[in-house]
């Protein structure tokens, strides 16, 4: 390098220009003025450089000798230690653009270059600059600008369907999504939007306008689309398009809302087939697929991409709504039951599913009202959730059909175990097996009841009598559903009046405090102090006392089943 | 609530045991674990399977049943099934359940 840093200085540039006197300025370029004011080619940031045909440079602006320090007017290109643009200013027929890397005071600097015209004769000088001219640079930047605006309008667009993904997702519950996916789309997609949701026998409508406040929402019966026959048609995919004039009309007879003013544009919402549903734009930023240009386009992709995220999210709501529905039919069907009034015998009962079953539990019992005897049934199956549901749901209905055809509670037990291992076995399931108490109870009409008890596997009765003792019954018996040979006990109690018989699952004796089971025990001692209480009272006492023992703990299903004989106090109801 | 723990010790050669040592609670959330363990002992079956139950401090109906289908596959693969150990409640559901009879 010649020493020197940096830029030159104007002084520098006028020094290079005053030693090549023998060269004049090239056409259309300015000569140093004589008063040492600036050239024309000063104020570019492109740097210039002009050469001869003999390679001689006779002019070069501040940047281009800024970017080549050794560069000298006057002297032979090759000066500038710059091969490439040496080779292209000798060579005429060498490629009129370059790119290169030359060395330079402050670092490797990559240069392109392109050749310019070749210049004629000199045309008429340009008026002499006078004192006080200003000189104006004017560039092209719509291409800069269009480019900051697409990635600007870009940037928004994956903002915006970001945020809608967002804010869609996991709503999980069909009008809260309904209302967001209206909210959200205005004013970004369009002025006013509604959606219409068909998700079995129901409707679901959301309408959100600009300035319009809190989204509406609203539902109507599927039949009710008879009235509406353009929406019907575009809520399966087959009338959706843009300006339906009747579509809006039908919209507002749905809704009861004002038909939105002006065009509206209607999509078929892409939803897996779970749910049917429709969105309305009334004045819409998108007008179609068919516009053409590039911005049209984007935002035509924007409304597609929103609209499949709500068709997502709508989908996952109705499912996630329907698996509610369904657990909340299998829990109403496998409830526990009503308990009857019975002539002579009192009936009490409590049912605590585990927390985490979604009130769906193992345990279960069942009393069926009869004209001579009573049959009653408690029982728990292994595991919890719906796989228990199922479980108990078989072992219910296949007591009530085979109690029927066998009222000894020592034979109904084998029968049960081997419709269980039967059901099992043609379903590949591992075997699943339930414990049970069942009998049945018959009032001997002087205050008495005698009691019929089998037992499979699970924790005997026990009688607490109104004096206050408490017995446990014995009879035990093997569980069922889990082995074709079990075998199974059968006992008879005979109930004075006052006394009563507890059935109670494991979940009573194994609750767990902080630390300790229940047990029987524990449960033997609290039962006298029950001594005498109505049979419904003693549950509810016994599972207040289990709760209290838990003292916040996680627990197993908890079931109770009291058989009482009236006290005679309370006298013996007339029999019918 | 104690962990569930599962270790499996196994003799070699003819007439081999595999005794699959169990500690702490065999309920709904742990059931699994035993019967990939007991599934795992069974890969290569032994003479015996032995499950020691030992240091269980609770066994509920989901615990039966992986103890019910071990008894099972053992069968299945010709190995004699070996209950032992169960004291405490494990002890008393067995017995409630009849398994202690068929477990022998």
């Amino acid at each position: 390098m010649e020493g020197r840093h940096g830029a030159p200085t104007r002084e520098a540039a006028e020094a290079a220009a005053a030693r090549a006197p023998a060269t004049t300025p090239a056409p259309g370029l300015a000569a140093p003025p004589p008063d040492g004011g600036p050239g024309l080619l000063d104020g570019l940031e492109e740097g210039v450089v002009v050469c001869d045909r003999a390679g001689v440079v006779r002019a070069a602006n501040p940047a281009a000798r800024a970017l080549l320090p050794a560069l000298r007017v006057g002297e032979v290109v090759d000066v500038a230690r710059c091969e490439v643009l040496a080779r292209a200013v000798h060579d005429r027929d060498a490629p009129a653009s370059f790119e290169t890397v030359v060395v330079h005071p402050e670092g490797e600097r990559h240069l392109r270059g392109r050749r310019g015209p070749v210049l004629g004769p000199a045309p008429p000088p340009p008026p002499e600059p006078r004192d006080g001219d200003t000189t104006w640079y004017l560039r092209d930047v719509t291409g800069e600008h269009a480019r900051t605006d697409t990635l600007l309008a870009a940037q928004e667009r994956a903002a915006f369907l970001a945020e809608a993904g967002r804010a869609l997702h996991g709503v999980l519950h069909l009008d809260r999504t309904a209302r967001r996916v209206v909210a959200l789309a205005v004013p970004r997609l369009a002025a006013g939007v509604t959606l219409v949701v068909r998700h079995d026998d129901t409707l679901t409508w959301a309408c959100a306008e600009l300035g319009g406040g809190r989204p509406r929402l609203g539902h109507a019966e599927a039949t009710d689309l008879a009235r509406v026959p353009r929406l019907a048609a575009a809520l399966t995919g087959e009338g959706a398009g843009t300006g339906d004039p009747f579509l809006a009309g039908d919209l507002a007879t749905l809704t009861g809302l004002e038909a939105p003013a002006g065009g509206v544009r209607a999509l078929a919402v892409p939803t897996t087939g779970v749910v049917d549903a429709l969105v309305v734009l009334a004045g819409p930023r998108s007008a179609g697929p068919d516009t053409g240009d590039a911005l049209a386009v984007a935002e035509e992709d924007v409304l597609t991409s929103y609209v499949a995220r709500a068709g997502a999210a709508l989908a996952a709501a109705a499912l996630h709504e329907e698996q509610a529905h369904l657990g909340a039919v299998l829990q109403e069907s496998l409830a526990a039951s009503r308990l009857p009034a019975t002539p002579g015998i009192a009936w009490g009962a409590a049912y605590r599913p585990a927390r985490e079953t979604m009130r769906v539990g193992g345990d279960f019992y069942e009393v069926v009202d009869g004209s001579e005897r009573s049959a009653f049934l408690l029982g728990d199956v292994c595991g919890k959730g719906i796989e228990a549901a199922v479980l108990s749901g078989r072992v219910r209905q296949s007591w009530h059909a085979l109690r029927l055809l066998e009222d000894r509670p020592g034979r109904l037990l084998p029968l049960l175990n081997t419709a269980l291992l039967d059901a099992v076995a043609t379903r590949a399931e591992s075997p699943r097996f339930a414990t049970m108490v069942l009998g049945d109870a018959r009032p001997l009409g002087d205050g008495t009841v005698v009691l019929r008890l089998a037992t499979g596997g699970h924790p005997p009765p026990l009688v607490l009598r109104a004096s206050g003792e408490v017995e446990a019954v014995p009879v035990s018996g093997m569980l069922v559903g889990g082995l074709r040979e079990a075998r199974f006990g059968e006992a008879e109690v005979l109930l004075g009046p006052g006394d009563t018989c507890l059935l109670y699952s494991d979940g009573v004796v194994e609750a767990r405090g902080a630390g300790d089971f229940f047990g029987e025990e524990r449960l033997a001692e609290t039962l006298p102090r029950c001594a005498g209480t109505p049979a419904a009272v003693l549950c509810e006492h016994l599972e207040q006392t289990v709760v209290s023992w838990l003292d916040g703990h996680d627990h197993d299903d908890i079931a109770m089943l009291a058989v009482q004989a009236p006290p005679h106090a309370a006298g013996v109801p007339p029999k019918e | 609530m104690p962990e569930l723990t599962i270790r499996t010790e196994r003799t070699d050669g003819p007439g081999g045991q595999a005794v699959v040592v169990v500690g702490g609670d065999l309920d709904y959330d742990s059931h699994g674990r035993l019967d990939d363990a007991v599934g795992a002992a069974l890969d290569d079956p032994p003479a015996d399977l032995v499950v020691d139950l030992a240091e269980v401090t609770y066994c509920d109906s989901c615990g039966l049943r992986v103890l019910l289908g071990a008894h099972r596959r053992a069968t299945e693969v010709g190995a004699t099934f070996v209950l032992r150990g169960a004291r405490g409640q494990p002890a008393r559901a067995l017995k409630l359940t009849g398994l202690d009879q068929v477990f022998t």
